[in-house]
Order: structure tokens, then C-alpha cells, then sequence
């Protein structure tokens, strides 16, 4: 690859432990309504598990991740949020930054909590015939556990509405804007605007802890909250 | 003409209660599985509790083999998809009788099982119990029940 003037330099913006947990998300969402659609109740369980380890990690990562990872660094007010909205609208300069716009932000701070939603409920929920059951079910009664999985279908839609505006969001900066999100997603790698820094990085133990941290707190939940 | 008329009114007249009394079955059978699935769940909690109350257990494992011995009588003829009333019971059901009969009948004796098992203090037997019920309860389920 030429690195002339005309070509901006080539930065990491995703550190792997942030691209990990989106990839996971996008081969486990869809495994987990495929599961429940077949009635493949072992493994619908043991996928939002795995859901919830990942969610789990992403909220410690977002507070002692890298920098294109942390809340404080993209989650920006309402403000920005509709500055960058009227930038588009009125096609104007985006200001120059990378990671999460301040749209984007939002988007997925709405994507989060849909799905930390939905695992709650699931791990609450159970079946008509008390035969199939999250694994906190054993916590509430009989209909509470049905509101929780008549909830857990209604989220479903609503997740899979955000996951619609998200990849409507990321074609348009693909085909309208010329802006490719897919490959930085993908390779960590992307283009930095000049004058930009590149996202400060976090060191490797923390995201080992925070990777520790999450798979016992999963693994306790899925235990039904007990240690033996 | 007129004793047509009479004939038709006759017949509407009868076939009204029939139908409400067909509608009342439903009814009954949809709530007492929903009571079915509330005992199961009330079993399974209290099994995975610490320390279950034997009482508790006792009671709803009771409640679960009563039920299991029922069932068939929770089908009577008619009460199908043919009834126009809202039912997830296949018609199935009523063109293979014995089949229909013999998974109840395997329920019911692993019901009795657990019935028996929650008098005494072995939690793994009983959890172990529990799910061969539940896989009794879902052989049926399978065959003769529309999926939601």
C-alpha cells in the first residue's frame, strides 16, 4: 500500500476484544432465535448465556476499554446528537472524528440495552407448561414467568428493529457516503481523518480480567444464582 | 313448510347449548393444563431449592399424578378443532385414540413414580424424576398440539 499525502493513514480504531463481542453478537442473536424457533431449548440457554458474558464483558470493557470503546468517549449529549443529524440532513462537512459518531452512539447504547433486556427477561421466563425455563425462573411464580416470556417475544421485536436501523445506518455510510464502516469492523483498521488521533488503546490484562470477570458472573447466573 | 321451519329452529336451539356445552370442555381443559404446567413449575422450584419443604412437594407431586390420570377425560369427543372454539388440541388426537391413550398412560405411571419419590429426601431422584415426567408431558405436546 502507497502511503502518499492523498491517502489518510491507516489507524487501529476497534481493538479486538470490542470486535470479538460484535461478531460473537451477530453469529449468536440469529443462533438464538433459530434455537428457540426449533424448540432447541438446551441451546437457546446456553447462547444467552454466552449473550450475557458478552454483554457483561462490553459494559466493563466500555469503562476500561480503549478509548473508541468507552461510554465516556462516545456516548456524546443530544445535542451533538442532532448537530451531526442536521450535518447530514443538510449534507454540510461531518466533523472529523473516528469510532462511533454521536448518532451512532446512541445506537448502540440502544442496542445494548435491548439485549441486556432481553437476556433478563429470558433468564426469568418459562413456558406455558413449566417445562422449559430460564434459569432464575425458580424465583418468581408461575405468572410472573409468563409475563417475563411474553416480554421476551415483545423485546425480540424491538431488537430486531434496531438491528434493522443499525444496518440500514451502516449501508448508507457504505453505498451514500463512501464511508466504508465494515472493513474497520472487521481488520480493527481504518482510515484516520488528518489532524485525528488514533483511539488510545487499553492494555491486554485488562480486557483478560474483565474477560474473567464476566464468565464467572455469567456462569453464576446460569447456575441459578448458587456456587455449588 | 312451516315444520321445516320448526325443524330448523329445533335444531338451532339444541345445537346452541351443545355448543356452549362443547366450549365450557375447552375452556376446562385449557385451565386445568394451565394448573398442570403450575404445579410442574411449583415442583421443580421448590426440588431446586436448598432444602425443598416436603410438604410442598408432597402436595404439588400429588397434584401433577392427579392430573396425569385425567387427561383422557379432558378430550371427549367433539371438543377438537372441529368445535370452532379457539383449541390448540389436534384432531389427531381423536384419529389415533389408543396411541393418544398410551403416552397418557406412560405419563401417568411416571407421575405415580414422582408422587411416590417426594415422600422421600433424594433430591437428585426427584430431579432426575421430574424431567421424565417433563419428557412425558412434551411426547404428547409433539404429536397432538399445535405449535403457539
Amino acid at each position: 500500500m502507497r502511503a502518499g499525502p492523498d491517502r489518510p493513514p491507516r489507524r487501529l480504531i476497534w481493538d479486538l476484544p470490542t470486535r470479538i463481542v460484535h461478531w460473537a453478537l451477530v453469529l449468536l442473536v440469529p443462533f438464538s432465535w433459530w434455537t428457540a424457533e426449533n424448540d432447541m431449548m438446551d441451546r437457546h440457554r446456553l447462547s444467552g448465556y454466552f449473550i450475557l458474558g458478552l454483554l457483561v464483558f462490553r459494559l466493563l470493557w466500555g469503562v476500561v476499554g480503549g478509548e473508541s470503546a468507552r461510554f465516556a468517549g462516545f456516548v456524546r449529549g443530544p445535542r451533538a446528537a442532532w448537530r451531526f443529524v442536521r450535518a447530514l440532513a443538510t449534507r454540510a462537512a461531518l466533523p472529523a472524528s473516528v469510532g462511533h459518531n454521536p448518532l451512532g452512539g446512541w445506537s448502540v447504547l440502544a442496542m445494548l440495552a435491548a439485549l441486556i433486556g432481553q437476556v433478563s427477561l429470558g433468564l426469568f421466563a418459562i413456558d406455558g407448561d413449566g417445562l422449559e425455563s430460564g434459569p432464575l425462573s425458580h424465583y418468581v411464580g408461575y405468572d410472573t414467568a409468563r409475563l417475563a416470556a411474553a416480554a421476551h417475544e415483545i423485546v425480540f421485536y424491538i431488537l430486531i428493529g434496531l438491528i434493522a436501523l443499525h444496518l440500514l445506518a451502516v449501508g448508507w455510510h457504505q453505498f451514500a457516503l463512501r464511508h466504508n464502516l465494515i472493513g474497520p469492523m472487521i481488520t480493527g483498521r481504518g482510515d484516520a481523518p488528518a489532524g485525528v488521533a488514533a483511539p488510545i488503546q487499553a492494555p491486554a490484562w485488562r480486557a483478560a480480567a474483565a474477560l474473567v470477570a464476566s464468565a464467572a458472573l455469567a456462569w453464576f447466573v446460569a447456575n441459578g444464582l448458587r456456587l455449588i | 313448510m312451516r315444520a321445516i321451519h320448526l325443524l330448523g329452529f329445533l335444531l338451532l336451539a339444541g345445537a346452541a347449548p351443545l355448543a356452549a356445552a362443547v366450549a365450557d370442555q375447552i375452556k376446562a381443559r385449557q385451565a386445568n393444563f394451565k394448573q398442570l404446567g403450575r404445579d410442574y413449575k411449583a415442583l421443580g422450584d421448590e426440588i431446586k431449592r436448598g432444602s425443598p419443604n416436603p410438604g410442598i412437594v408432597k402436595a404439588r407431586a400429588a397434584a401433577v399424578a392427579a392430573a396425569a390420570s385425567r387427561i383422557p377425560r379432558w378430550f371427549p369427543p367433539g371438543s377438537g378443532p372441529e368445535a370452532g372454539v379457539k383449541t390448540a388440541a389436534k384432531a389427531e388426537i381423536w384419529r389415533r385414540v389408543p396411541d393418544f391413550k398410551a403416552k397418557a398412560a406412560g405419563l401417568r405411571a411416571e407421575a405415580g413414580k414422582m408422587a411416590r419419590l417426594a415422600g422421600g429426601g433424594d433430591r437428585d431422584a426427584m430431579a432426575a424424576q421430574l424431567k421424565a415426567v417433563g419428557a412425558r408431558c412434551k411426547a404428547c405436546h409433539t404429536d397432538y398440539r399445535e405449535e403457539d
